[in-house]
C-alpha cells in the first residue's frame, strides 16, 4: 500500500489510528505487526511470506549469534546470514542485471545466451535488507543485544511508516523505543499529522507537477532539444527528486510519530550544501550514514591491515560508492553515478577541500550542485547512451539553430521557482523567530498555531484534489 | 593508563594537525573536530603502528570511546610482554 493512494490515506491510516488508539497499550505491538502486515499484504500479495520470512530467519540468526558470539561459530554465524541476506536481495534485484550482462560475455564467446524469466522486485526488500544487515552486526559487535521477543523483532522489520521507502532505523534505536512502551499524545498525534500533511503536499503539489516537465524532456529525442530545455530538465529532475522523497519521508516520518515512535531525518537542505561530501552528510541521511558505519568502515579496516591507510580509504571509498549507486538500481548508470561522486569526494579528501574553502561561499554551493546535478543526468536518464547524449547537449550540442524549447508552464515556472526556495535553509531564521515569539507571548501564539493549522487543512484540501484528479504517481524511491 | 593517553592524544594531535587537542577516556568521535569516518580509519592504522600491536576487527568496531581503546592497547602490551 502507498501513503499518496486514496485506500491509505481514507481508510488504512484512519481505521488503523482509531483502532491503534483502542488497544491496551500491552498488545500495541501486536497490533502494529498486525497493520504492517495488513500494509505490505495489499499491496505485494503473496511476497508477505518473503518479508516473514526474512523476519524469521534474521531473529533466529540474532539469537544464535548472541549465543555463539566470541566463539569461532560467531564469525561463521554473522557471514553466513549476511551472505543469504545479500542472496535474496541479488536474486530479486539484479538476477536480471546479472544475467544481461552474462550474455554479452556468452554472445563474445559465441555461446548460446541463457534466459531468466522476469522476477517481481517485492517492494522495501532493499531497506528491510539493509535494517537486518545493521541489526546483525550491531548484535555481533555488542552495540546492542538480540532480540529475545519475536514481536519486537517483527516490529522492527515491518513497522509500516518505514517498510517501503525508509527512513533506515538502527534497532537500538527501535528497541529503546519499544522497551518503553508505546505511547502517543495527542501533541504527537497532531505534530505526526502536521508532519505527513508536508509531505503529501510536497509529493502532490511540488514534486508530482514538476514530474510533468522532467518527464517530458527526458523522453523526447534528446539530440533536437536546446541546451536551455536540457539544463531546465535536469534542474527541475534534480528538484522533483528531493521533493518527492523527502516528501515520502515526512510522511514516514509523521505517520511513525502518530503510531509512536520517533524514525531519524533522512535530509538537511541537501541543495544548500558546499561539497560533494557536504552533500551525503544532508541527502538521504540515514542511507548514507548507513554505508559509513556498516560498509565503509569494515571494509577500510580491514583492508588498512594489509595496506596503508590512504589506499585502504581511496579503495573503500570507491567500493562504497559503487555500492551507493547499484543500490540504486540494477543499471551501470547508477554504477557511473556511484563513481562521479566518489571521484570528487576523493578529491575533496585530499586536494579539493583546500581549494573549495578558499572560494567565495557561493562559489563553493555553485561547485557542489554542478557536480550533484550532472551526476543526476545518470540517475535519471533511460540508460548510459541516453545520459551522455543529455550531457552532450546540455555542453555543446544544444546551442545550434533549430532546436526546440520545452516550454514551461506558468503552474509549473511557479513551482520550481517556489521549490527552489524553499528547499534552501533561508526560511529557518523566520521559523525560529515564530517559535520564539510564540514561547514568550501567548496570544501570539494562539494566532500562529491558529493560522498553522488552518495553512495546513487548505494545504489538505489542495493535495486531496491533486491526489483525485491527477491520478496515482509512484515514489521515485520505491523502485530502489 | 595517563601514560598510554597522553601517547594516543600525541597520535591524534598529529594525524588531525591540531596541536591543542585534548581526548579523555569518555572522549567518542563526536567530541574531537576531525575524527570523521575517514580519519578514523587513519587514526587507528597509526595507534596501532605506534604501539607496534595489531587490533582485531571485531575489537575495532566495538570501541564506545577512546578508554575501551586504551584499555585494549594496555591489554596488548602486556599480553606482549608475558
Amino acid at each position: 500500500m502507498i501513503f499518496n493512494t486514496p485506500v491509505f490515506l481514507f481508510l488504512f491510516l484512519p481505521v488503523a489510528l482509531a483502532l491503534f488508539f483502542f488497544v491496551p497499550r500491552k498488545y500495541k505491538t501486536v497490533f502494529l505487526v498486525l497493520a504492517s502486515i495488513a500494509f505490505y499484504t495489499w499491496g505485494e500479495g503473496e511476497l508477505i511470506i518473503l518479508l516473514l520470512l526474512s523476519v524469521f530467519f534474521n531473529y533466529i540468526a540474532g539469537l544464535l549469534l548472541e549465543r555463539y558470539n566470541n566463539q569461532a561459530a560467531g564469525r561463521f554465524i554473522l557471514i553466513a546470514a549476511v551472505l543469504l541476506n545479500i542472496g535474496g536481495l541479488v536474486f530479486y534485484k539484479y538476477t536480471g542485471f546479472l544475467a544481461e550482462n552474462l550474455n554479452i560475455i556468452l554472445s563474445a564467446l559465441d555461446i548460446p545466451a541463457i534466459t531468466i524469466n522476469p522476477i517481481y522486485f517485492p517492494l522495501g526488500i532493499s531497506f528491510f535488507t539493509f535494517q537486518a544487515l545493521s541489526y546483525l552486526y550491531d548484535v555481533y559487535r555488542e552495540v546492542a543485544p538480540a532480540e529475545h521477543n519475536p514481536v519486537k523483532a517483527a516490529l522492527y522489520m515491518t513497522f509500516f511508516p518505514k517498510l517501503i521507502s525508509g527512513p533506515i532505523i538502527r534497532y537500538s534505536d527501535m528497541k529503546e523505543q519499544m522497551d518503553a512502551g508505546i505511547q502517543v499524545s495527542t501533541t504527537d498525534v497532531y505534530e505526526g499529522l502536521k508532519r505527513f500533511i508536508t509531505g503529501l503536499a510536497k509529493k502532490v503539489i511540488i514534486a508530482d507537477n514538476l514530474a510533468l516537465y522532467a518527464n517530458q524532456v527526458f523522453s523526447e529525442t534528446t539530440n533536437e532539444l536546446s541546451a536551455v530545455s536540457v539544463w531546465a530538465g535536469i534542474v527541475v529532475y534534480g528538484l522533483q527528486m528531493y521533493y518527492d522523497f523527502s516528501g515520502y519521508t515526512d510522511m514516514a516520518i509523521g505517520a511513525g510519530r502518530m503510531f509512536g515512535f520517533r524514525l531519524p531525518e533522512n535530509f538537511n537542505f541537501p541543495y544548500a550544501a558546499s561539497s560533494v561530501t557536504d552533500f551525503w552528510r544532508r541527502w538521504h541521511m540515514s542511507l548514507s550514514f548507513w554505508f559509513r558505519d556498516y560498509f565503509y568502515t569494515p571494509v577500510s579496516l580491514i583492508l588498512a591491515r594489509k595496506w596503508n591507510a590512504q589506499t585502504s580509504i581511496g579503495i573503500s571509498v570507491f567500493l562504497a560508492f559503487v555500492t551507493i549507486g547499484l543500490w540504486h538500481g540494477a543499471a551501470w548508470k547508477f554504477v557511473v553515478f556511484g563513481l562521479i561522486h566518489a571521484t570528487f569526494i576523493m578529491w575533496e579528501m585530499t586536494r579539493g577541500n583546500k581549494y573549495i574553502s578558499r572560494l567565495w561561499k557561493p562559489l563553493q554551493h555553485f561547485y557542489a550542485i554542478a557536480v550533484i546535478l550532472i551526476s543526476t543526468v545518470f540517475f535519471r536518464a533511460n540508460d548510459l547512451t541516453h545520459a551522455f547524449a543529455y550531457l552532450k547537449q546540455m555542453f555543446a550540442g544544444g546551442f545550434a539553430a533549430g532546436q526546440y524549447n520545452i516550454t514551461m508552464l506558468p503552474l509549473t515556472l511557479v513551482i520550481t521557482v517556489g521549490g527552489f526556495i524553499l528547499a534552501m535553509p533561508w526560511t529557518l531564521p523566520a521559523e525560529k523567530y515564530l517559535l520564539r515569539t510564540s514561547e514568550k507571548n501567548s496570544i501570539f501564539r494562539m494566532g500562529y498555531h491558529s493560522v498553522l493549522t488552518v495553512f495546513l487543512y487548505l494545504l489538505l484540501l489542495v493535495s486531496l484534489v491533486f491526489v483525485a484528479a491527477s491520478g496515482f504517481s509512484p515514489f521515485i524511491y520505491f523502485q530502489f | 593508563m595517563e601514560k598510554l593517553l597522553s601517547e594516543v592524544t600525541e597520535v591524534y594531535r598529529r594525524v588531525l594537525k591540531d596541536p591543542n587537542l585534548v581526548l579523555s577516556p569518555d572522549s567518542t568521535a563526536d567530541d574531537v573536530d576531525g575524527w570523521d569516518s575517514l580519519n578514523h580509519t587513519i587514526l587507528m592504522a597509526e595507534v596501532q603502528k605506534h604501539f607496534q600491536i595489531k587490533f582485531a576487527l571485531k575489537e575495532v568496531i566495538k570501541f564506545k570511546n577512546v578508554g575501551d581503546m586504551l584499555e585494549l592497547i594496555h591489554q596488548k602490551i602486556s599480553n606482549r610482554q608475558q
